[in-house]
């Protein structure tokens, strides 16, 4: 056999990283490279990364569907939400209701609800049990949501995943990365400033200075909110007070066809970020990527990926469920 | 914003660095150029967690030496997986665990969020894992020459440059190093190395 061939095909399944990722990147070396020449020295900073148990990252982005390699290895790919309406005869549906209501009334009612809500706690040998529905695809396009079923051992040492098969899967190397176990997303939140404004600073330093970015990763941060101190889950929803163009739709269906309300901003590469979340406890419910503006997608937009429409959903999943349970299969 | 930086124009990297030194920002055409595959090599051999670290830190010394780039070389590959090759060095911890975690479970670790990759794992076939170990035991040396050979495509005359080493130890430490992954292939198990299916 030949070894080099091997060698070639060993981890060839890696993608390529997204227009986001690449960008940060830039951003941080960039940053150095201003401090050392205006005279301070100093190091790229170590960003926590999202990575998280619960929810796709934002780095992803609408590159989920513009990396195709990336899109096969997620079984991901364009799609339309069923709550959407088809395109019509022009090829557009009509964006999601935008209510000029203020967001920031919303955001400080969740504040308010939350911040007397007790945290989950979990013990290192328990299981964090997550129950999803994320998009699959066939090979004509169509797209099916089904339901995802997994389990991450809190310490990170195993993790588990429901199979085809109905069996429940060990991987017994657990997060055999650098990847954050569900312990040490809890320590990093409890290492979070409970003052809106520090949180909001800290989270700049931590994703990246635009609003952009400290938008989408306090949304991330909100999806693993349950295991926050109620001081930090109140002031996730109060720092994102802070971060300006934020808007309110107030009701909202994610693909599991769940009403409640959608906090979004509109993000420089022309697509709409939404997190929809339960409208009375605040819960996370479901998040999609809309294309808001389809001149702006296009343009940036790989070749062989078809021109998409304004309204036209990107992205969908939604989280049905997220328990701690003492073993893998227990729900 | 990225959009600018990802449209590359069809000037040699050799003269967007020349231009960099008096306008800092030609060098982010050369970073839009290079970073998605200096990326994908050094997520490929050290994980997903490292990379984004790893290439920031080599874009940078790349930046901060690019008063010295060669303007004999048109493109500026080598150049940059030369210094992310020192770079990777430093990590080789993490490099370690990664071909660790094949020999323990075979499960790969891709750099899928932590949901999409439970769902995408699968067990590694026997070869992963006997490759997995033959890396690991390769001297970092010997694994910089294959690996830009094989994951970089870079030719023997460009690891050369990369690594500042004479095209003949180029080719002796790529033939250590191969022999070393054949005979970890044919090893001791040769139904489980996969043959079958690998061989043409």
């Amino acid at each position: 056999m030949n070894d080099l061939r091997a060698v070639r095909e060993f981890r060839a399944e890696v993608p390529e990283a997204g227009p986001d990722r690449l960008a940060a990147i830039h951003d941080r070396w960039t940053a150095s490279a201003d401090a050392t020449t205006s005279g301070r020295s100093r190091t790229p900073a170590a960003t926590p990364r999202i990575g998280s148990w619960l929810g796709r990252v934002p780095r992803l982005g609408w590159g989920v569907a513009a990396t195709g390699a990336l899109a096969a290895v997620l079984g991901v790919a364009v799609v339309f939400a069923p709550g959407d309406a088809d395109p019509g005869p022009q090829g557009t549906v009509a964006a999601p209701a935008i209510t000029t209501v203020s967001s920031t009334q919303f955001l400080l009612k969740m504040a308010n609800t939350v911040a007397t809500r007790p945290a989950d706690h979990s013990r290192p040998d328990q299981w964090i049990y997550v129950k999803q529905l994320i998009p699959h695809t066939d090979g004509a396009g169509k797209v099916e949501y089904r339901p995802a079923e997994s389990w991450w051992r809190v310490d990170g040492k195993q993790t588990a995943r429901l199979g085809d098969s109905g069996a429940v899967e060990i991987a017994p190397a657990g997060l055999a990365g650098d990847d954050r176990s569900p312990a040490q997303w809890q320590r990093y939140l409890a290492s979070l400033p409970t003052d809106p404004q520090a949180l909001l600073d800290r989270v700049r330093q931590d994703a990246g200075k635009s609003d952009e970015k400290a938008f989408s990763y306090l949304l991330a941060l909100l999806r693993e909110a349950t295991f926050a101190s109620p001081a930090t889950n109140a002031a996730l929803f109060r720092a994102l007070v802070l971060i300006p163009d934020i808007q309110l739709a107030d009701d909202v269906v994610d693909v599991a066809g769940r009403h409640g309300v959608g906090i979004s901003r509109v993000r420089a590469d022309g697509t709409r970020q939404e997190q929809i979340l339960n409208g009375t406890s605040g819960a996370y419910l479901g998040q999609r990527t809309v294309v808001e503006d389809a001149a702006r997608v296009n343009a940036t937009r790989p070749e062989p990926a078809p021109p998409v429409h304004n309204g036209e959903v990107l992205h969908a999943e939604a989280c049905l469920a997220t328990t701690v349970v003492n073993k893998p299969g227990q729900r | 914003m990225f959009s600018r930086l990802v449209a590359p124009t069809q000037d040699d990297d050799v003269l967007l660095i020349q231009r960099s030194i008096v306008d800092s920002r030609e060098f982010g055409a050369l970073y839009a150029r290079h970073a998605a595959a200096i990326h994908r090599y050094v997520v490929r051999r050290l994980g997903d967690a490292v990379a984004d670290d790893v290439v920031a830190e080599t874009f940078l010394i790349a930046f901060r030496g690019r008063a010295r780039y060669d303007s004999a070389r048109r493109t500026a590959a080598p150049w940059l997986y030369g210094i992310a090759s020192n770079v990777i060095a430093k990590q080789h911890r993490a490099e370690t665990r990664m071909y660790r975690a094949y020999l323990r479970a075979g499960v790969d670790t891709g750099p899928e969020p932590l949901l999409d990759r439970v769902e995408n794992k699968v067990m590694a076939a026997a070869w992963q894992r006997e490759l997995a170990g033959a890396l690991v035991q390769l001297s970092a040396k010997d694994r910089d020459v294959l690996l830009l050979i094989a994951w970089a495509d870079l030719s023997y005359e460009e690891v050369s440059q990369a690594l500042g080493i004479p095209v003949g130890t180029v080719r002796s430490r790529l033939n250590r190093a191969r022999r070393k992954v054949r005979s970890a292939l044919g090893g001791s198990n040769p139904m489980a190395v996969g043959e079958e299916s690998r061989d043409e």
